[in-house]
């Protein structure tokens, strides 16, 4: 009798404890605080001050949470709001305080807050300080020069560290001659692809590289339309009014489709820009 | 001083029969396979993490000695009379503090000895797993300097716990003035930094100032010994950084068995 009777409170024990567990892990995913950690609302000295002899694995810690974060949501094809790209923004400037030179969080910064947070600044500051402590990479100049050229219309700026990103050893050797190839209007879409491929190379994580590899498509894409566009003007001296101009003079043979969810639409001066704006598109929204 | 040594192998061995080194192997295991595992979701510095890990790792290792270890075998001779019959036996107080220091010494080596291949083997794994791409700057120089610095980073600890096992009568007040001793040890280099910022807006007194360098100097500057950040870039160190550090582990550990030499000698044991 003692042994069922054990035997029966251990069971409900085990069930009672799955069933909060459960439950538990559902409310916490439901009321989840959207916070990736307190620790970047901390100021820096007391920061590293509070990690002891531990800032290299704490920061490594805050980068997995960030990724975390941003792949879930990528994932589900969710938009961010603004206040949780300024939190991811804390957390990465956090983490390149407690941690310099790893280059994680700075990647991670050029690939989402200048394109879905539109933080082109802030992002170039974080560049800025990784440029002045990782003097043999490339990257932040690289990162740099994009910036100025497609997000801040800056040629001049933009060229000045494309030349400081070809100087540094190891850095793609068509570097130096890429400034030359671009204007600022033509080359916006062409550099778009260079620097894409460029951070397709960086990254590992499914997420990201989902969402990179949407971005290099819809970019490809655009480029494609405009090179047909300029064949169009050659033949026909005028921009066409609509991209369907294309289709009917057999340039293409339909017109493709923006994977944003967008449409392709034709402006005055040649350029194709995508109703989407290159967000994605919440599903039943057209 | 003939003693010195066989106290130290008695205290040695003792550690180990607490069963320290099978879960410090257990402890190597779960850290070869979760830094392997856990370094692949990064994007770039995958070879970052792994040594961040598991420098982490050796480090944590290596203060089990001084928190859990040492206490319970120097305050435990105290606690329990043991001590009785080793003083007995002829034994001069300083030959015990000198003897204890070292077995304990040992005891650290040989559990970040442990550590060490475990992290060697982990990194060797990750080459087989991940791209070279990731390895290519790899150097173990680095990784040594950087273990052998952690290694004397807990040698001066222990050395803080003698003295404070010499000057207390509980292994809990010793447990607690070695944890504010790590805690400042590994903050206090950058409180001072903080507060010789000139623009930092916030107004500090003089008094406040001068008792921070003060401590800086007391209480051992352990962040120094903190080289895992050099070590997971494979940075070249500073000859004079690492002499420096050396020499500072050694006179601060000679000052602290010295002092606790000192109070030692003059206690009543109860």
């Amino acid at each position: 009798m003692k042994i069922w009777r054990n035997l029966f409170l251990f069971t409900g024990a085990c069930v009672l404890s799955s069933y909060c567990a459960s439950g538990l892990y559902q409310l916490h995913n439901n009321n989840r605080e959207k916070k990736i950690s307190h620790f970047t609302m901390i100021p820096e000295p007391m920061a590293r001050a509070m990690t002891l002899e531990f800032p290299g694995i704490t920061s490594d810690y805050l980068m997995l949470k960030t990724l975390t974060y941003m792949g879930e949501r990528i994932m589900k094809d969710e938009e961010l709001t603004p206040d949780e790209w300024q939190m991811i923004y804390q957390t990465l400037v956090q983490i390149s305080n407690l941690d310099p030179r790893f280059i994680d969080p700075y990647i991670i910064a050029q690939m989402s807050l200048p394109w879905d947070a539109g933080m082109v600044e802030e992002t170039n500051i974080l560049l800025e300080k990784a440029a002045k402590i990782l003097t043999n990479d490339y990257r932040p100049y690289f990162f740099l020069w994009y910036n100025h050229f497609k997000f801040l219309d800056n040629p001049e700026k933009a060229a000045y560290y494309l030349e400081k990103a070809a100087a540094i050893p190891g850095a793609p050797p068509y570097f130096s001659t890429l400034a030359a190839r671009l204007n600022l209007y033509a080359g916006k879409t062409y550099a778009g692809v260079v620097f894409l491929q460029e951070m397709i190379k960086e990254t590992n994580d499914p997420a990201l590289l989902k969402s990179l590899r949407r971005r290099l498509q819809a970019l490809q894409k655009i480029g494609f339309l405009e090179q047909k566009i300029q064949k169009y003007r050659k033949r026909y001296q005028v921009f066409p009014k609509e991209l369907q101009e294309l289709v009917d003079k057999g340039l293409i043979t339909k017109i493709p489709p923006d994977p944003y969810g967008g449409k392709f639409y034709i402006m005055e001066n040649g350029r194709v820009y995508t109703s989407s704006n290159l967000v994605l598109q919440k599903k039943g929204k057209k | 001083m003939n003693s010195i040594l066989p106290i130290a192998v008695i205290t040695f061995k003792e550690g180990l029969r607490r069963r320290v080194l099978y879960g410090v192997m257990v402890a190597s295991l779960l850290l070869i396979l979760f830094a392997v595992l856990i370094s692949g979701l990064f994007m770039r510095d995958i070879l970052k993490v792994m040594v961040d890990i598991c420098l982490s790792s050796i480090s944590l290792g290596g203060l089990l000695v001084p928190f859990f270890l040492a206490i319970n075998l120097l305050a435990g001779d105290i606690e329990n009379r043991t001590i009785y019959t080793l003083l007995a036996r002829n034994i001069s107080r300083s030959s015990y503090i000198l003897g204890k220091f070292l077995g304990l010494a040992m005891l650290t080596g040989i559990i970040i000895i442990i550590l060490m291949i475990a992290t060697l083997v982990a990194i060797y794994c990750a080459t087989l797993i991940y791209p070279a791409h990731n390895f290519l700057h790899f150097t173990l120089s680095p990784l040594f300097i950087s273990t052998l610095m952690a290694f004397l980073g807990v040698l001066v600890l222990n050395s803080t716990v003698l003295l404070w096992c010499s000057v207390t009568t509980s292994s809990f007040l010793a447990t607690l003035l070695t944890l504010s001793t790590y805690i400042i040890g590994h903050s206090v280099e950058d409180v001072v930094r903080f507060m010789n910022l000139k623009n930092t807006g916030v107004e500090i007194s003089p008094m406040i100032q001068a008792t921070a360098k003060a401590v800086l100097y007391i209480f051992p500057n352990l962040a120094a010994f903190d080289l895992k950040q050099q070590a997971a870039y494979s940075l070249p160190f500073v000859s004079q950084e690492i002499t420096l550090l050396g020499l500072y582990g050694l006179s601060y550990i000679s000052i602290m068995l010295f002092l606790a030499i000192f109070f030692f000698k003059r206690r009543d044991l109860p």
